[in-house]
């Protein structure tokens, strides 16, 4: 599936994670956002996952709940295995804002990676926001030279070096808004469209193994 | 789902609640479950349990267990070492960490605006 979930999350639940964001003790830097773990597998939290685990698609399961706050636009990647789960079965990503100040979107690409890898270097963006993926490159995600449709480069992705971009088609330009769950296959890749300075982009993200 | 403090009982013979938070009573329940709302911090809790007749056979083995404990939807089952029962009985005037009440009493916990945060650091640092 690639689309939305509508009211993924209640207004009252909104309120809830944007509280948990607050209070979350360790957040981490990536390089383009700060990022907790919500500790989804600790018994402290194990209502909030039940209701998280109640709104996902059928026959998955929750392997993954991030916190972030997004400062800078990230590069194209997919949310595949690393090491620990590369005997899953990959399931879907799903990307809830809980508090943004403007419009944004996400961009979903029609190539895939069942391994989470990031074309960051490549791109121009070298580490930043990579905390687990592998760093590839055109060659590894076979991609053509067919020049990338320049609407959207323009409109959506000029923070990134276009030529990167030939071979790859667009799925799908999910539009943000609180409490809608943007869901895509977690081997598609995707990143986000680019955004001016000191945004607000909170976000709830959710990765599932199929069971 | 912010701001409320969730217990859920194992009662043993019936016991009346009533739920006090900074000194203003809030409401009586005899249920299982029991959410109050916290509307600040700190927020002095008071749950005022009576019921039990010590002169009656029937009530001896009566009690009322706190099974779970939640903290705006978070479970946090240590909260309980914060907790005391101050009872009717002479001999058990304060029981500190009580989540079994046998006794007719006032059982009490203090709730700041971090005590979320210091549970969360417990637990995960």
């Amino acid at each position: 599936m690639i689309g939305y979930i509508d009211n993924f999350l209640t207004p009252n639940e909104v309120d809830w994670f944007n509280w948990y964001w607050k209070i979350l003790p360790n957040k981490i830097d990536t390089g383009q956002r700060h990022r907790s773990m919500a500790y989804y597998d600790q018994p402290f939290f194990k209502r909030i996952y039940k209701l998280l685990q109640s709104r996902i698609l059928p026959n998955e399961e929750i392997t993954t709940v991030n916190l972030n706050s997004d400062y800078l636009p990230g590069g194209i990647h997919s949310d595949g295995y690393i090491k620990h789960d590369k005997d899953d079965r990959m399931g879907h990503t799903y990307l809830i804002p809980i508090k943004i100040d403007g419009d944004f979107v996400t961009i979903v690409f029609d190539k895939i990676s069942e391994e989470a890898v990031t074309l960051n270097a490549e791109l121009g963006l070298g580490n930043s926001g990579i905390v687990t993926y592998r760093q590839v490159d055109r060659n590894f995600l076979k991609l053509e030279d067919t020049p990338f449709n320049e609407e959207i480069y323009n409109e959506y992705l000029s923070h990134l070096d276009r030529n990167i971009l030939n071979g790859l088609q667009v799925e799908q330009v999910q539009e943000w808004k609180v409490g809608r769950a943007m869901v895509w296959p977690r081997k598609n890749l995707h990143c986000s469209a680019n955004f001016g300075d000191n945004v607000i982009r909170n976000t709830v993200l959710i990765a599932t193994k199929l069971c | 789902m912010l701001n409320l403090l969730e217990l859920e009982f194992e009662m043993q013979g019936e016991w009346h609640i009533g739920v006090i938070v900074n000194n203003d009573f809030l409401f009586y329940t005899t249920e299982n479950t029991v959410a109050i709302p916290l509307r600040q911090y700190p927020a002095d809790v008071q749950l005022v349990f009576t019921g039990k007749s010590y002169h009656i056979a029937d009530h001896a083995d009566n009690y009322c267990k706190i099974k779970n404990l939640y903290l705006n939807k978070l479970y946090f089952p240590y909260l309980i070492h914060q907790c005391e029962l101050c009872s009717d009985h002479s001999d058990y005037k304060s029981i500190p960490a009580c989540n079994l009440i046998n006794l007719n009493g006032v059982w009490k916990i203090t709730i700041n605006s971090d005590t979320v945060q210091q549970q969360l650091r417990q637990i995960i640092e």
